[in-house]
């Protein structure tokens, strides 16, 4: 599904060039569910984000399912995007103007689905996740557990091939966490594919295989 | 999505109520002023453009060149209306037109006084005033016809007048003998003429001068030319039409004026159009503009400054698979939302100050709300005040990219501080050069008012002489000034502060060939110069005692020096078939408007032929002496009513338009100020906000809280300064050259500019210190664990 050869990421400053990564390649299988892990600094959220096309890499290629990432323009990049992809974030990142429902609509929106599917689908996800009674509170009147089980609904309310996380649990307290990466073990058990990032050892053994990286190359490799 | 924008718009309004206040009281009170000012000058566009077949007509001026230039002027030989037609087959119709005073109508014992004109039968023919009852064809068919609006048929007859007026006889000042030969529908509102009745102007047309009728100029002619015909050749072919037939008007052109500019581009100069009221609709078009980008900064400024609040959402967006042009579209709709908003309220807003702004700008206006034409400006105006204030921010917002959002960067990328700068300073300069035009135009108007015309007057009274006088001038005389209070009496033919009659016709012994003069005449007596306190330069004033002087001219020192004659004393004087010696030579003081230079003129001893009585009254008796007035004035009046008018009034009238220029900018300054300070203000609000950490380690570390507001402020008012430095040298520039409108002007006075000055800089630095101090003034612990 996913094909990275040595990719190149830096950042140039005070004509000074530092490296974020490295050389780095990799290969990523649908129906996988990988952890990168790493020291601060080592270059995941890059990684991830370069994954999920919010940014490129300066050198290297990367291919998804068939297509040239590399070689495509930012347009067809961000269709696929937003077709494939499902974010998830440490900080959740929900729209504070917006109500849980409203929260998960927008991706649907973005991808033009109609009313009445739109309805459908938010209705199986809120049911599925058990968040239908707070469907129409706003952000700011919910726990972080729940804040962020609204944000992996609406990453994957567009049934998105790949979910990316990103620290996923960082700002939740054990319990919350668990009930997240318990979440994600379903999911994957469903034949989703996911990425995710984490510091932590114990939710890195939900998946299936883990990538160390440091200073932007891949440390170890290991299947689980 | 629409309705997930709208609610998103919405929501962000309510959640950041102060600055959503902000934005939409600024653009509120900009569009409320826009509004009014379109509404203007949509009714100035309009005025006399609803004549059927307007654009075939013209009016013909003349032009002669004279010492100072050409001067174009608005009457031309009578006899013209005959010749072009005779000569030139493109003319399709042609008629002519010329103001008169008001006149007293009178029907059995009921008088109403109206305003009128003479006109030719063409008159009715060219233009679309509709004869609702009359003769047929030609109006003035018949001796001593005359013409009346329905709103005077309805005085004269009451409202059922249909089927009565036409035909009955009608006693106009005094002369019984009058017949009603038409009835013509109201003169529109969108007409620059405007009157209640019209005589025949071939019966009251001058017998031709010394059988000379080529030399005077006294009818305003318009044609029409033919569909076909172009004008423009016309007036090249018809352009020496005058010159061919007066010897002493060589170098008179003859020249066409578009009929629909006339109320609008009325100014001439060298014989050129050269502006006119054109000037106050751009002035003004130009101001409420300036007005609306104003309110548009405050919006943009806002809303890029805070940008870093809108960041998170944009990133967020992008990853869940928004477009640029989604969120672009979305932050439109943000802007069109405020907008709309603000249009709702500024449409309520004028409504409620159009009484007060119908008085300011002396026209009547209506915001009709049913008229598709108004609908028509406010979405216009709405749209644009959108794109103006939303584009920016939209595709501004719309750039970031998702991976510096997501990681939370938010410092300096989301500046766009360079470009908020530059507006505040375009801002506030904008602001300062309308508070310098407010502080200049005043200035110049304040001039005005108490420039020494080279006559006193104050205290002058003044009205028509009644009927029953004038048989018997003196004794009228005397029993004025026996009324306690009246100083002295006078008899002449106009306001000697708006001479309007003039001629080109004298001739003066030792006068060269070609040294045609254009004069303004005042008949007068021999107390005019005395009671007006004309001072005399050379020579002696009229003398009631010396009988020879019923035919003695006096002159200015201005025609003095254009006749070239050194000692013009004694001199015979002949125009208009009199002739007499010059006796004296008065000191200049302004016939008319300052904005033109005092012109040659000669003041003619004929009491018989004056018609208006001035008096001097004693300061502080006029209540007294108008009273006193009146009761005689009814022993004469035979029915006439008593008007009167004084002539500081009538003076300041003559600069209304300056008046409403200063009243005008007065206010447009103040809102400008007004916008651009609630601007700073937000925009203070905002630096002091994003600095609270900087602020609470400051604190800390033990600065003061002058030093922090002194951080604050720094940064806004050296963005005020630089304005100044643009907006005070170009405030100098442009007011300079319109005071070059007037022949009689103040300088520039430097006071203006300081005093704008400072009043910028003060309004800003209370605007900014105000959000300083409170930031400053913030416990430091809250602030630093906020983080």
């Amino acid at each position: 599904m996913i094909t990275l050869s040595n990719l190149e990421r830096f950042y140039t400053n005070a004509s000074q060039k530092t490296y974020v990564l490295r050389d780095l390649s990799l290969k990523i299988e649908e129906g996988e569910f990988v952890t990168i892990m790493g020291p601060s600094g080592a270059g995941k959220s890059t990684l991830l984000n370069i994954i999920g096309m919010l940014d490129q890499p300066d050198r290297g290629e990367y291919h998804f399912f068939d297509e040239p990432v590399h070689k495509l323009k930012e347009k067809k990049r961000q269709e696929l995007h937003k077709y494939y992809m499902g974010f998830v974030f440490q900080a959740y990142y929900l729209i504070d103007e917006l109500t849980v429902y409203e929260n998960i609509e927008t991706p649907l929106l973005y991808r033009k689905v109609k009313r009445s599917e739109r309805q459908s689908r938010i209705a199986d996800i809120l049911d599925r996740f058990q968040i239908v009674a707070k469907k129409d509170l706003f952000p700011h009147q919910l726990s972080g557990g729940q804040q962020q089980l609204v944000g992996v609904a609406r990453a994957i309310v567009g049934n998105p091939k790949l979910l990316l996380a990103d620290e996923p649990t960082g700002n939740l307290h054990s319990s919350q966490g668990e009930v997240i990466m318990d979440l994600f073990r379903q999911l994957h058990r469903d034949g989703m594919t996911i990425v995710q990032v984490t510091h932590n050892e114990k939710y890195a053994q939900y998946g299936t295989r883990v990538v160390e990286l440091e200073d932007g190359f891949v440390r170890q490799d290991v299947a689980l | 999505m629409l309705t997930n924008y709208l609610k998103m718009a919405l929501r962000n309004l309510l959640r950041q109520r102060g600055y959503s206040l902000i934005n939409i009281l600024g653009l509120s009170v900009g569009l409320t002023v826009s509004l009014l000012i379109l509404l203007w000058v949509q009714d100035e566009l309009k005025i006399d453009r609803f004549h059927a077949g307007g654009d075939r007509l013209y009016r013909i001026l003349a032009n002669l060149p004279g010492e100072t230039g050409v001067s174009t002027w608005e009457t031309t030989p009578y006899p013209l209306l005959d010749y072009l037609p005779e000569n030139y087959p493109e003319i399709e119709d042609i008629g002519a037109y010329d103001p008169t005073n008001q006149k007293e109508f009178k029907i059995d014992d009921r008088g109403y006084l109206a305003d009128g004109i003479f006109a030719t039968a063409g008159f009715f023919r060219l233009l679309s005033f509709p004869v609702l009852e009359g003769d047929g064809a030609d109006l003035f068919a018949q001796p001593n016809s005359v013409a009346i609006s329905s709103d005077l048929a309805g005085k004269l007859f009451g409202n059922g007048w249909q089927g009565k007026a036409v035909g009955k006889s009608v006693t106009i000042n005094g002369r019984p003998d009058y017949r009603i030969s038409g009835v013509f529908a109201d003169v529109p509102a969108h007409s620059s003429l405007d009157f209640d009745f019209v005589l025949s102007l071939d019966e009251q047309h001058p017998p031709d001068m010394n059988g000379f009728p080529w030399g005077n100029f006294d009818s305003r002619i318009l044609l029409k030319v033919g569909k076909e015909a172009d004008a423009a050749v016309l007036a090249e072919k018809m352009k020496k039409a005058v010159s061919e037939n007066n010897e002493y008007a060589e170098d008179l052109d003859l020249i066409l004026q578009p009929f629909e500019r006339m109320y609008l581009h009325g100014a001439f100069e060298n014989g050129r159009e050269a502006g006119g009221r054109i000037e106050y609709v751009r002035l003004f078009g130009l101001a409420a503009a300036f007005l609306m980008l104003i309110a548009c900064i405050n919006f943009m400024n806002l809303a890029t400054a805070r940008a870093s609040r809108r960041a998170k959402e944009v990133g967020v967006r992008k990853t869940v698979g928004a477009g640029r042009g989604a969120l672009v579209a979305q932050f439109l709709l943000e802007a069109a939302l405020v907008s709309a908003i603000s249009l709702t309220l500024a449409v309520v807003l004028s409504r409620s100050l159009l009484p007060f702004f119908q008085e300011l700008s002396g026209k009547e206006l209506a915001i009709d709300l049913s008229s598709w034409e108004l609908w028509g400006l406010i979405a216009v105006v709405g749209l644009l005040t959108a794109l103006v204030a939303g584009s920016y921010p939209a595709f501004f917002l719309s750039s970031f990219r998702i991976a510096n959002v997501i990681k939370g960067d938010r410092s300096s990328q989301f500046g766009g501080s360079q470009l908020r700068r530059g507006l505040v300073v375009f801002q506030f300069a904008l602001s300062t050069l309308l508070v310098v035009s407010a502080l200049v135009v005043r200035s110049q108007v304040d001039f005005i008012r108490n420039k020494h015309l080279g006559l006193n007057k104050e205290n002058v009274l003044y009205f028509r002489t009644p009927p029953g006088a004038s048989e018997d001038l003196e004794t009228f005389r005397t029993e004025l000034l026996r009324i306690p209070g009246v100083q002295r009496v006078t008899y002449a033919d106009a306001n000697p502060l708006s001479i309007g009659s003039q001629t080109g016709d004298p001739k003066w012994e030792g006068m060269a060939p070609d040294d045609g003069l254009l004069f303004h005449v005042m008949i007068a007596d021999e107390y005019f110069l005395q009671t007006m306190e004309i001072p005399l330069a050379d020579g002696r004033d009229f003398s009631p005692l010396l009988s020879i002087d019923s035919m003695s001219f006096l002159i200015n020192e201005t025609a003095a020096r254009a006749m070239k004659l050194d000692d013009p004393l004694g001199r015979r004087l002949e125009f208009w078939g009199v002739s007499g010696p010059i006796v004296g030579v008065v000191k200049d003081f302004h016939l008319s408007s300052l904005h033109t230079s005092i012109s040659p003129l000669i003041i003619a001893n004929m009491p018989s032929e004056t018609g208006m009585s001035l008096l001097r009254i004693e300061p502080g008796r006029t209540d007294e002496v108008l009273a006193a007035t009146r009761k005689l004035f009814g022993a004469f009046a035979q029915g006439h009513p008593f008007r009167y008018d004084f002539l500081d009034d009538r003076y300041l009238e003559m600069y209304r338009s300056e008046q409403r220029t200063s009243a005008l900018s007065k206010w447009f300054a103040l809102v400008a100020l007004f916008i651009s300070c609630l601007g700073l203000l937000g925009l203070s609000a905002f630096i002091a906000e994003q600095k609270t950490k900087e602020i609470g380690i400051r604190k800390v570390l033990g600065a003061s809280v002058f030093q922090i507001t002194a951080m604050l402020s720094r940064e806004f008012l050296k963005l005020v300064l630089l304005s100044l430095f643009i907006a005070l040298p170009l405030g100098w520039y442009l007011m300079d050259r319109w005071l070059e409108d007037f022949a009689y002007r103040v300088n520039v006075p430097w006071w203006a500019f300081v005093l704008a000055g400072s009043l910028a800089l003060t309004l800003a630095i209370f605007t900014v210190s105000f959000q300083s101090i409170k930031a400053a003034l913030t416990d430091p612990v809250k602030s630093l664990k906020r983080e």
